[in-house]
């Protein structure tokens, strides 16, 4: 009588620790747990319970600690080499910067001088030998011509020359007067 | 267990050698396999306990049985619970089964359905089904319904956890009823009976008759079974214990730790995030410094190829310049032969025009005597003839020309 009294107790007792468990504890992860729980012995649970450092072993080798940890040691590992990656670019941009000065302050810079200088020569020749330039040298040595033929008719009113050598050196630079100032309309009025 | 064995057998004997009314109806041949099978199942399952009890069939009629009553051990999900049972021999036993009842206390619920137990509790198991005369027994059959009971247990506690802290002082008290077991038996047994049971008053009387000569004997009896009972159940109640709370230690911890981890993996992804950016920053600064390395090389040869072109021209062209002209007309040339002959008669008869008057003013002034005078306008008048009359010609030539070019351009209109 006693005993089914006491039976019955300890029955109760078992019943609302499982339902206990249940509530708390996911079904799959206790079962593991328990599966593997169950093989040890007394003292080997009492250890697991007083003695920080196995209780954390054995946790360290629960399947879902492992897992987490090597996701985790995934993703510490990726970030490093990225960061290595990254590192690793800088000497390449120093270098890069340092090829840039050298042509930009020497090689291209001298080279943009001589063209320059170069540049202002054929401007230069190109003026002179411009039709505007020509047009204003015609008409400058036209004028030149009308004064020197001036100064000669001056000399034969004073009696200074022969009439015979001023009539031939008179003629011909009327002639060539003429001509210049002929070639001179020509000129500017040609679509040049 | 050397202690029990006296008691429990002198039991036995008493009972089963008894006559007159209050004797057990099994047949005389079979007695001592029953003596055999309860002897062998205490000394296996020591928290069942043999005992005579009045059961009244459905018809109406009162008999008096042997029966175990008590726990049947059973594991479930590693922690061991206790089954209570009762087991009756009936009149027919061992050549036919027992009949096995689950007797739930108050505080337990028969689960419902059961594919082993019905609502009242009778048990029915294939163990049972297939029972065999004389090789089945009950310790094969408490073990086989330990292993039906472990895989899906047939009563549930509807109470709460803190019940549980009962079952742990209550093996003490166990000598206890022993001495008083009179008013123990009404109250308990009624209340636990299926429906199919019923203690009669012809029971108590029994039971009550049985108990005085009795007392001592049993008293030992039930000590050395709560003994052992004792002795197993303090390491299995503490690795049930342990299980339990390293259970929860453990998915305690491990939640924290994803927690932990969760957090640390945010942080990593940002990291990440972040690196990348840097890293397609940094790409994209080298590309852009290499395309602009590689336009100022371009530039570079630019200019290089246009300082030697313009070196080159400028060699060819200063040669030119230094030959350069002497009287700026020479630049211009004529359109033809014709065009030039008639400029040099043109400006020819102008130059001897302009000499004319030149004379005239000389004349005037008494320069030049009169004679030279007409001498000399004689001969520049007929040389300007010569000149206008040349003139005139390439005038003509220049018409015709002109003439025929308008001639063969409407010659090739009319094609």
């Amino acid at each position: 009588m006693s005993t089914k009294f006491r039976g019955s107790q300890e029955h109760q007792h078992g019943s609302s620790s499982s339902s206990s468990n249940t509530s708390h504890v996911p079904p799959a992860q206790a079962a593991g747990l328990v599966a593997i729980l169950k093989d040890k012995s007394v003292d080997e649970l009492r250890k697991l319970l007083s003695n920080k450092d196995v209780y954390q072993q054995f946790l360290s080798s629960h399947d879902e600690v492992k897992i987490q940890n090597n996701v985790n040691d995934d993703l510490c590992k990726e970030n490093l080499q990225l960061a290595d990656e990254n590192l690793r670019k800088e000497p390449r941009v120093v270098e890069l910067r340092n090829q840039y000065k050298i042509i930009c302050t020497t090689e291209l810079a001298v080279a943009q001088e001589k063209l320059n200088e170069l540049e202002k020569q054929k401007e230069e020749m190109l003026k002179l030998n411009s039709p505007l330039y020509l047009l204003q040298w015609i008409q400058e040595a036209m004028n030149n011509t009308e004064e020197e033929s001036e100064n000669l008719h001056q000399q034969v009113l004073d009696r200074e020359i022969d009439l015979g050598a001023f009539l031939q050196k008179y003629k011909k630079l009327r002639t060539a007067y003429h001509r210049k100032s002929l070639i001179h309309l020509a000129a500017r009025t040609s679509n040049i | 267990m050397v202690q029990p064995a006296p008691a429990m057998t002198q039991f036995l004997n008493s009972v089963l050698s008894q006559r007159g009314p209050s004797a057990v109806p099994y047949s005389e041949d079979t007695k001592w396999l029953i003596r055999q099978h309860l002897v062998a199942l205490t000394t296996a399952f020591p928290s069942l306990e043999p005992k005579t009890a009045s059961f009244t069939h459905n018809d109406g009629r009162s008999v008096n049985l042997l029966q175990a009553d008590g726990t049947i051990p059973m594991t479930f999900q590693g922690v061991t619970y206790n089954i209570p049972v009762v087991i009756w021999l009936m009149e027919s036993y061992p050549r036919h089964p027992p009949c096995v009842y689950v007797n739930p206390t108050r505080d337990m619920i028969i689960k419902r359905p059961h594919p082993h137990v019905n609502p009242s509790g009778l048990v029915s198991v294939p163990y049972l089904q297939n029972w065999t005369y004389p090789s089945s027994n009950l310790v094969d059959l408490i073990l086989n319904l330990s292993l039906h009971f472990g895989r899906d247990p047939p009563l549930y506690s509807q109470r709460r956890p803190n019940p549980n802290t009962n079952p742990n002082p209550n093996p003490n008290p166990n000598p206890n009823p022993n001495p008083t077991p009179h008013p123990h038996p009404p109250p308990n047994y009624g209340n636990s009976s299926p429906s199919n049971l019923s203690s009669s008053s012809s029971g108590y009387p029994h039971a009550h008759a049985h108990p005085p000569p009795r007392t001592y004997p049993p008293s030992p009896y039930p000590a050395p079974s709560s003994r052992v009972q004792s002795t197993e159940d303090p390491s299995e109640v503490f690795k049930r214990n342990a299980i339990n709370k390293l259970v929860e230690m453990v998915h305690g911890d491990v939640a924290a730790l994803r927690k932990t981890r969760e957090d640390e993996m945010e942080g990593l992804f940002s990291l990440q995030g972040v690196l990348k950016q840097r890293e397609e920053s940094l790409n994209r600064g080298v590309k852009e410094m290499q395309q602009e390395m590689e336009a100022l090389e371009q530039q570079l040869q630019m200019v290089l190829m246009n300082t030697d072109v313009l070196e080159g021209w400028l060699r060819d062209n200063q040669g030119k310049k230094m030959a350069g002209l002497e009287n700026p007309e020479d630049a211009f040339e004529c359109a033809d032969v014709l065009s030039k002959q008639m400029l040099d008669c043109t400006a020819a008869d102008l130059a001897i025009e302009d000499t004319l008057y030149a004379l005239d003013k000389a004349l005037q002034v008494g320069g030049v005597p009169f004679d030279q005078y007409l001498r000399s306008v004689r001969a520049l008048s007929r040389e300007q003839f010569f000149h206008r009359a040349t003139a005139a010609k390439v005038r003509a030539a220049q018409l015709q020309a002109q003439v025929a070019n308008m001639a063969a351009r409407s010659q090739h209109y009319g094609c």
